[in-house]
Formats: C-alpha cells, sequence, structure tokens
C-alpha cells in the first residue's frame, strides 16, 4: 500500500475562520437568533398581530393572556403584544441610532484626539474623562431632565454619555496606527491630515469600535427603557418598553402579565446584543485564535 | 542646485539626555541627479532623509544649519508650505514596502487619492491614471492590481506600488529610504532599474539612502560616505569607490564579500558600532580606525583631491 506522503493543506479563508468560530460558540447563536426574531418581528408588526397598539377598548381592559390577546391588555384595553411588537420599532430604532451616532461622533473626536497628541488631544481626553466620571444613567437622567422629557431628548442624552467610551477606544487604536508606516507615508505623499484621519486611520481603527457597538446597543437600549421607566423618556401613549412598565408596575400584584412581558422583552433584547457582542469580539480580535 | 543642505545638526532629546544625531552636515543634489548616502546603521542616512520633509519626530531639534530648496528653508518653513511641497516637489520612498500601503484601502484608490491631491482630474480619470501609473512601474495586469488590497501582493510588487505613489506628481525629487532593503537580489535589481528609468523620463533628480555600496556603484552619479552623523567622504561614485581615500570608506569597500577568495577571512571594521552617546572629541572615527594617532584627537581637516572629491580626515596622501 502507498502513503501519500503530502498531506493535503486545506485553505480556509479568514471569513470562513470567523464563521466557525461565530458557530462554535452556542450562545452566540441565540443571541444573534433572538435579535433575528426581534427585528423581524419590529419589521413585520402590522402582520404579526391584527390589533392598533394605540386603541383603546375599555370592555377588554386589564383581560389576562388568552388567545384572543396573547400577552393580556393593559389599564385601557390595548393588546400588549402588539404594544410590545410596536415598541420593538422604537427600542431598537432608537437603540440603534443612539450607538451610531455616539459611535460616529465618538470615533471621529478619538481620532483627532490621538492624532493630534498635545494640547488639543489633551483637553479631549479630559473633558471626557469628566463625563465618564458620572454614572451614564445618572448623567443621562441629569440631560434628559435640563433638555425636556421627551424620547428625542432621551436619545440625544444617551448618545452623548456614551461618546467617551468611543473616544477612548478610538483614540488609542489611533494611537497605535499613526505610528504605522503608511501614516507617515501618507504624510509624506502630501495627503492633507484630515484626509489622512479620515481614510487611513479610521478605517484601520473600526473592528474594536463595532465591537463595542453591539455590546452597547443593548446597554442603549437598557437605559432606553430605563428612562422611559423614568418617564424621562417616552410619554405615554408612545408603546415604549420602559414606559409600559412605569405604568404597568402598578398593577403588578393582580395584573402580573402587564408589566412582566414588556420587562422580558427588554431583558432578552439586551441579553441576546450581549452574546452577539461577546460573540463578534472573539470573532474579530485576532489575539483571542483558539 | 536643487537641494542644498549645508551645515545641518539635529540632536534628539530622550530619557536618557540629547544624543546629537547629525553633526554639520553639507550635501547638495543638482537636477537630473542620483546622490548616494551610504553609512552603516545609526549613521544619520535615515535622519538626513526625514529631516528634508520635516517628518522628524516630535523629540528631534535642528541645532543648525538650513536646507534650502528651490530658494527657500525648508526649516522655517509653515507645516502648510512644507505640506505642499510633500509628494508634489519631493516624494518619498520608505524602506519597508510591508507596511507603507494602508492595509483596508485598495491599490488603485489609494493612488487615485494621491494623485487628486496633486492633479486636478476627477475620480474616474484619476483612477485611470492609476492604472497608467501601475503600468509605468512595469506591473503586469495594472487593471487587475488596482482593484486588490495591499496583502494581497507581494514585497517587490508593493514596492513599485509605492514608487508609483511617490511619483505620482511627479516629484523634482524622491527621497529613496533604502527602498530595496527589503527585497530579495533579483527583485532589488528590477526595481532599481525601474527607478532610473523613471528618473530619465521624468526628470527627476534622487537621494538614494542605502548601505549597500554595490548598490550605490549600479545607480548613482555621486555619493556620500557618512559614518557616526558626519560626512567623511564624498564624490563622483567612481572616485569615492575606486580612489577611496578615508579609511572608513577602505574599510567598507573591503568588507564586501563579493569576487574575494573563500581562503580568506574576510576583513571587517573593527570595534562597536558607532555610539551618538560616546561621540569622540576630535575625528568621528578615532576608535575603529586603524590608522588612528594623536592628532585624530582634533577635528580632521578637509582634504580635496580635484573639484569633486573630498575626505575629512588627517592620514591622506
Amino acid at each position: 500500500m502507498e502513503t501519500p506522503l503530502q498531506q493535503q493543506v486545506v485553505q480556509i479563508s479568514p471569513s470562513r475562520i470567523g464563521w466557525l468560530r461565530f458557530r462554535k460558540n452556542p450562545m452566540t447563536l441565540i443571541g444573534a437568533i433572538v435579535l433575528v426574531i426581534f427585528i423581524l418581528a419590529a419589521i413585520f408588526a402590522p402582520f404579526l398581530t391584527s390589533y392598533d397598539p394605540d386603541k383603546v377598548q375599555m370592555a377588554e381592559r386589564l383581560a389576562g393572556p388568552s388567545a384572543a390577546h396573547w400577552f393580556g391588555t393593559d389599564e385601557v384595553g390595548r393588546d400588549i403584544f402588539a404594544r410590545i411588537l410596536y415598541g420593538a420599532r422604537l427600542s431598537l430604532g432608537m437603540g440603534i441610532s443612539v450607538v451610531v451616532i455616539a459611535g460616529v461622533l465618538g470615533t471621529c473626536i478619538g481620532a483627532v484626539a490621538g492624532f493630534y497628541g498635545k494640547a488639543l488631544g489633551q483637553t479631549i481626553m479630559r473633558i471626557m474623562d469628566i463625563m465618564l466620571a458620572f454614572p451614564s444613567l445618572v448623567l443621562a437622567m441629569a440631560l434628559t431632565a435640563s433638555l425636556g422629557a421627551n424620547l428625542f431628548n432621551a436619545m440625544l442624552a444617551i448618545a452623548i454619555v456614551k461618546i467617551p467610551v468611543y473616544v477612548r477606544l478610538a483614540r488609542s487604536e489611533t494611537l497605535v496606527v499613526k505610528e504605522k508606516l503608511f501614516v507617515k507615508a501618507s504624510i509624506s505623499f502630501g495627503l492633507s491630515k484630515f484626509w489622512i484621519i479620515m481614510r487611513h486611520v479610521i478605517p484601520n481603527v473600526i473592528a474594536p469600535i463595532i465591537i463595542q457597538v453591539t455590546i452597547d446597543l443593548g446597554d442603549a437600549i437598557l437605559l432606553i427603557a430605563t428612562l422611559g421607566f423614568l418617564g424621562l423618556g417616552a410619554q405615554p401613549p408612545t408603546p415604549e418598553w420602559g414606559s409600559m412598565i412605569n405604568t404597568g408596575w402598578q398593577y403588578f400584584m393582580d395584573q402580573w402579565w402587564y408589566p412582566t412581558f414588556p420587562g422580558c422583552a427588554i431583558f432578552l433584547a439586551t441579553l441576546s446584543f450581549n452574546l452577539l457582542g461577546d460573540g463578534l469580539r472573539d470573532m474579530l480580535d485576532p489575539k483571542s485564535i483558539r | 542646485m536643487l537641494l542644498d543642505v549645508t551645515e545641518l545638526s539635529i540632536s534628539f532629546k530622550s530619557i536618557y539626555g540629547y544624543a546629537k544625531i547629525l553633526d554639520n552636515i553639507s550635501l547638495n543634489i543638482n537636477k537630473g541627479e542620483i546622490v548616494g548616502i551610504v553609512g552603516e546603521s545609526g549613521s544619520g542616512k535615515s535622519v538626513t532623509a526625514l529631516s528634508i520633509l520635516g517628518l522628524l519626530a516630535n523629540n528631534a531639534s535642528v541645532d543648525g544649519g538650513s536646507i534650502m530648496y528651490a530658494g527657500k528653508d525648508l526649516l522655517t518653513m509653515r507645516e502648510k508650505e512644507i505640506q505642499n511641497l510633500r509628494g508634489k516637489e519631493i516624494g518619498m520612498v520608505f524602506q519597508e514596502p510591508m507596511t507603507a500601503l494602508n492595509p483596508t484601502m485598495k491599490i488603485g484608490k489609494q493612488l487615485a487619492n494621491v494623485i487628486r491631491k496633486h492633479r486636478d482630474v476627477s475620480r474616474q480619470e484619476a483612477l485611470a491614471l492609476a492604472v497608467e501609473s501601475l503600468r509605468d512601474v512595469q506591473i503586469p495586469d495594472p487593471e487587475t492590481v488596482a482593484n486588490k488590497y495591499p496583502f494581497q501582493l507581494s514585497g517587490g510588487m508593493r514596492q513599485r506600488v509605492v514608487i508609483a505613489l511617490a511619483m505620482s506628481a511627479p516629484p523634482k525629487l524622491l527621497i529613496a529610504d533604502e527602498p530595496t532593503t527589503a527585497l530579495d537580489v533579483t527583485v532589488q535589481d528590477e526595481i532599481l532599474k525601474l527607478m532610473k528609468k523613471l528618473t530619465v523620463e521624468k526628470k527627476t533628480s534622487i537621494l538614494f539612502i542605502t548601505h549597500d555600496l554595490g548598490v550605490v556603484s549600479k545607480l548613482c552619479d555621486r555619493v556620500y560616505v557618512m559614518y557616526g552623523g558626519k560626512i567623511v567622504e564624498s564624490g563622483l561614485t567612481k572616485e569615492v569607490l575606486y580612489q577611496s581615500k578615508h579609511p572608513y570608506t577602505k574599510g567598507l569597500i573591503e568588507s564586501i564579500p563579493e569576487n574575494k577568495a573563500k581562503e580568506q577571512p574576510l576583513k571587517v571594521i573593527e570595534g562597536e558600532a558607532f555610539n551618538p552617546k560616546k561621540r569622540p572629541a576630535g575625528c568621528i572615527f578615532y576608535d575603529r580606525c586603524p590608522l588612528h594617532s594623536d592628532k585624530c584627537k582634533t577635528a580632521p581637516p578637509i582634504a580635496h583631491f580635484g573639484e569633486t572629491h573630498w575626505t575629512s580626515c588627517w592620514e591622506v596622501d
């Protein structure tokens, strides 16, 4: 019998390695699946329920979960399942916008701070330190309270609160990238500093930012719900998960379903984003190859 | 005269104190000339190159001298003015082609960006010009290469791309900082031929920095030999290589392994590499020079041999 001397070397592309690592971690997969379900539910809300989330039906107020109302109804007879579906649009949409605003602004500011190390960089970083000194919820509450309690201001406040994390992350990565030869080479080709930051620095610092974005999404949704619960975010009758709990918690002893289902929605959405974020970190971080 | 560096001194400040890296360097480059700077590691070759483009690190300080380019002193220029010269008037090719390109941008796009910076063309035209410039540096199948990322190219290919980037204006002066050091010998040769061809075509002068005397003999019209931040000998390439006067230049030539009998041990320059913290008061080569005597403890005079050739040494005859 002849035995083949050469072992076959199979080339695996980096994206395939990423997928294999992604698949190996079941929690990430669960996170991703739950998330897809939420996103689909948000997009196809009108097809998944025949109820209008804002329609008052006093005859059916505070009805328990049944075949007609899967998650029961609230104090004015609105279908909670429908409200959670439409609420998913708000929570996910706002969560994503918050993180995108904070991510884009934070990355740009951080890249500038890292690139111009001296006075400008130090000034930016000390301002960020001041912002980080406050607990994020307290700062978000203070900002919404002073801007005026509504959904848009809540979104703005959370975005501002989230910026320092991205600034610090982008700055530390920029400090590494700016020492690379291609940045010096770009300067020697006569490209402007602004151009170099936008086209040569930021694309090379983006990987950890993406990971931070997925992790922060869950946190942002939680913060939005918290502000809603405290009456600082979405105002009734907007179907927002936090404000639903805000009105629902007083009914908890007798009508448990009213605050429980929105709470579960917040819990599941936040958890799935965190699981996905962890998985993405393992996937995109070349240092954690196992 | 295109570039005229006079009595340039540069020192670096670190936590260990000051270190003088360039000590009264004077050199010049004429239009269309290829001028070499040879020397070992730490002799100040790269610092000279970087100082011309104003790319020195923050802890470097210029202690004196001037760098005149087209009648203006680059050292007193504002950052904005130097910025306008970079790439357009003075280009640079770096030592490591592996890291001189942005890994996240396609080759064609990187080239097009630089081309648009220097010429008034649309995005589409710039991309077409990028492909053209890849053809100019003899990259086979430039249309495909323009669509690739740097990691998909070999070292030699990348260095061609870097040359294309540096030549995209094209500049009047190209500073090449050991552009072939990281490449293997056959590729080196091709890159050298390419650079020579481009400079003839585009009438660009080159300041070629290397530690390889073989490369100097193939490419350069004139050469400066540097040691310890000083120029020790200068002249036309054939004068410096075949009628070397300075003991350091002689030592360098004797330590080339090519065309030497295998049986005999190769000659080396004795002693340690130059240490800027232990800069001798007199001749910079004092510690390692086989001919050193007491008079070498004072700075040596400049000895001229004909119009172009000179060296700074006591022991010349």
